[in-house]
């Protein structure tokens, strides 16, 4: 049912209504291109993620290639390959049942009762927790191509 | 909760609605949030003002040269939406980021890789900083042609000073949390200069950077100036200065000698009312500057005395524009966050200096400027000297008359000290490369935003 309702004497001139409406029609057409903004990117935000993700593993590869190379190698053996006095981490036998979060509790924190020291500035040691991140990426690089050590625990020296 | 019976205010209006919206609208909770109905009479309009805290910031009536947008470019109402904005993706930012040197790059990328939106907040909060400070400066510059810091606005112009100051401390301080390289060096140059300062330039620069190089203590400290210290100083000056928009006169007439008048249109012609007769009474006690702003409504007593009406109703007119202007600010900016992603280098290493180590682009003019005098004169005395007399201008220049004609002498002096300062900064950011030297921009750009 209409409502009825007597449309009120005009107060206003009718330019100053035009150019409301025009104003409105503006509004509207910003409110659009906000829209297709957001979807814009949402559309491509996996795309950009997924570049970014991979540009990431790369610098964090190398970087941890370095960090690795300067502060582990010595224990654990030239590109992670073992012989030193330490585990063998490029085996699949570590890679594969030790998930991220674990290598990092192990090398931020230490391993009591062998020679593995904290590493992580908040324990005392020299490395910030993204660097222990980036030595974390380096090794799982060497994931694909990791060797079968079965004795991966023991180490060269420790073995008499 | 004054009660006011729609029926009265429209006249036309005989009967009861029995529509769902209607009964909701009639119902006490509705009522007792909203007070009021919405009436499309000019009684209505006015109390739509009235009733609303949020529009109490406008006055009832505006003139209609307000509505044009050349008439201020809404540069300062785009300034505070930028603010605004600033705001609402900067709090998104403080939920994904930690101040820590080890970490802050970190957060950078997984802003990036991990965070939904992370990288458009990030882009549209960078690009809301580069316009802030544009457009504040370009408030500045319009304020000044138009004469509108002259009396009674001398000191709305000095508040206006200092929030451009605490713009450029906002961007700077904000310069620094990516903890990349571009931030790290543009914030070493920049902080470089404040050991120029004399006999306490040491100390300020120690007690601004908190150690011997920009380091941990420096990242915390700029991350507390830039989520705490500056966004109260800001919101706090930010009220004072649209709070005196208002009080100093807001769209005041300029009468025929050109200045801006004491009589603003909040006054009414005829009439002597109280507050005024108060005023004439008592000069010395009131300075002659008392209106009536907001304690009358004008149209009761000045209804007859108006030979012309040119005012009309803030909302809708002004209200509108507002919000349109707004949409189409934050359209602009998300346009560019889309289309440009936010800059981040490698991560900050204090042993390896990019050539060439910029500062952010509105420091631009004044490194360009060091390159050429003594640190002492181009890095402290020549800004610092600037700025005094910015913040001094309304004082210095006593002038009272508003029309170009008639104020030559201080529109051609500001006009070359802005060209000087748009040529040193273009040069600055666009035409210097590695070594400080000169360079095409067309051949390679070294400046990234």
């Amino acid at each position: 049912m209409p409502r009825e309702r007597p449309r009120p004497p005009p107060f206003e001139s009718a330019w100053l209504e035009r150019s409301l409406n025009r104003y409105l029609a503006w509004g509207l057409v910003f409110m659009v291109l906000l829209l297709a903004g957001f979807i814009a990117y949402r559309v491509r935000e996996p795309g950009l993620r997924r570049d970014a993700t991979r540009a990431q593993t790369t610098s964090y590869t190398a970087i941890g290639t370095q960090i690795f190379a300067a502060s582990c190698a010595q224990c654990h053996g030239k590109n992670a390959a073992g012989g030193g006095s330490a585990p063998t981490l490029n085996s699949t036998q570590f890679l594969k049942n030790t998930t991220d979060d674990q290598i990092f509790a192990l090398v931020s924190g230490g391993v009591s009762g062998t020679e593995m020291p904290a590493w992580n500035l908040d324990y005392g040691g020299t490395l910030t927790g993204e660097q222990v991140r980036q030595v974390i990426t380096y090794l799982r690089s060497l994931e694909p191509h990791a060797p079968s050590v079965p004795g991966w625990r023991q180490s060269a020296k420790a073995t008499p | 909760m004054v009660e006011i019976d729609p029926n009265k205010l429209e006249p036309g209006r005989t009967s009861v609605d029995h529509g769902l919206t209607a009964r909701i609208k009639r119902s006490d909770p509705w009522r007792s949030a909203f007070r009021h109905a919405q009436i499309d009479t000019p009684r209505g309009r006015a109390l739509q003002s009235f009733s609303n805290v949020f529009l109490h910031v406008y006055p009832v009536k505006i003139p209609k040269r307000v509505l044009n947008l050349r008439y201020s470019l809404r540069l300062g109402f785009i300034a505070a939406v930028l603010f605004g904005i600033l705001l609402v993706t900067g709090i998104y930012l403080m939920f994904v980021y930690t101040p820590s040197v080890g970490s802050a790059y970190g957060d950078m990328q997984n802003l990036k890789t991990g965070v939904g939106f992370g990288q458009l907040i990030r882009n549209v909060h960078r690009w809301s900083a580069h316009l802030m400070v544009l457009v504040v400066a370009l408030h500045l510059v319009r304020v000044f042609y138009a004469g509108a810091y002259k009396k009674p606005r001398e000191f709305n112009w000095v508040i206006g000073v200092m929030l451009l100051l605490i713009t450029l401390g906002f961007s700077f301080t904000g310069y620094l949390l990516p903890w990349d390289q571009l931030a790290y060096w543009a914030v070493t140059v920049g902080t470089n200069l404040v050991h120029y300062v004399p006999l306490v330039g040491g100390r300020l620069q120690d007690l601004l950077i908190g150690g011997p190089q920009v380091g941990q203590n420096t990242l915390l400290r700029f991350y507390a100036l830039h989520v705490a210290v500056l966004p109260m100083l800001l919101a706090l000056m930010l009220t004072v200065h649209i709070w005196r928009v208002r009080k100093d006169g807001f769209a005041v007439e300029r009468t025929s000698v050109g200045t801006f008048s004491e009589a603003a249109t909040e006054r009414p012609a005829g009439a002597a009312p109280a507050a005024e007769s108060m005023a004439l009474a008592a000069p010395e006690l009131y300075g002659g500057r008392v209106r009536l702003l907001g304690v009358v409504d004008r149209e009761s007593i000045t209804e007859a005395a108006r030979p012309v009406d040119d005012t009309v109703f803030t909302w809708p007119h002004l209200l509108v524009r507002h919000v349109v202007v707004a949409l189409g600010t934050a359209a602009v900016v998300l346009g560019l966050a889309v289309l440009f992603s936010a800059p981040l280098r490698g991560l900050a290493n204090p042993n390896l200096t990019p050539e060439p180590a910029k500062a952010p682009w509105y420091f631009a003019g004044l490194q360009e400027l060091l390159s050429r005098f003594d640190p002492l004169v181009a890095g402290i005395l020549l800004p610092g000297g600037a700025v005094l007399v910015l913040l001094l201008l309304p004082y210095i220049d006593r002038n009272p008359d508003t029309r170009a004609s008639h104020r030559k002498v201080a529109i051609a002096l500001f006009s070359l000290l802005l060209a000087i300062a748009v040529i040193l900064t273009v040069i600055g950011t666009f035409f210097r490369g590695p070594g400080w030297q000169f360079i095409a921009p067309w051949t390679h750009s070294y400046i990234e935003f």
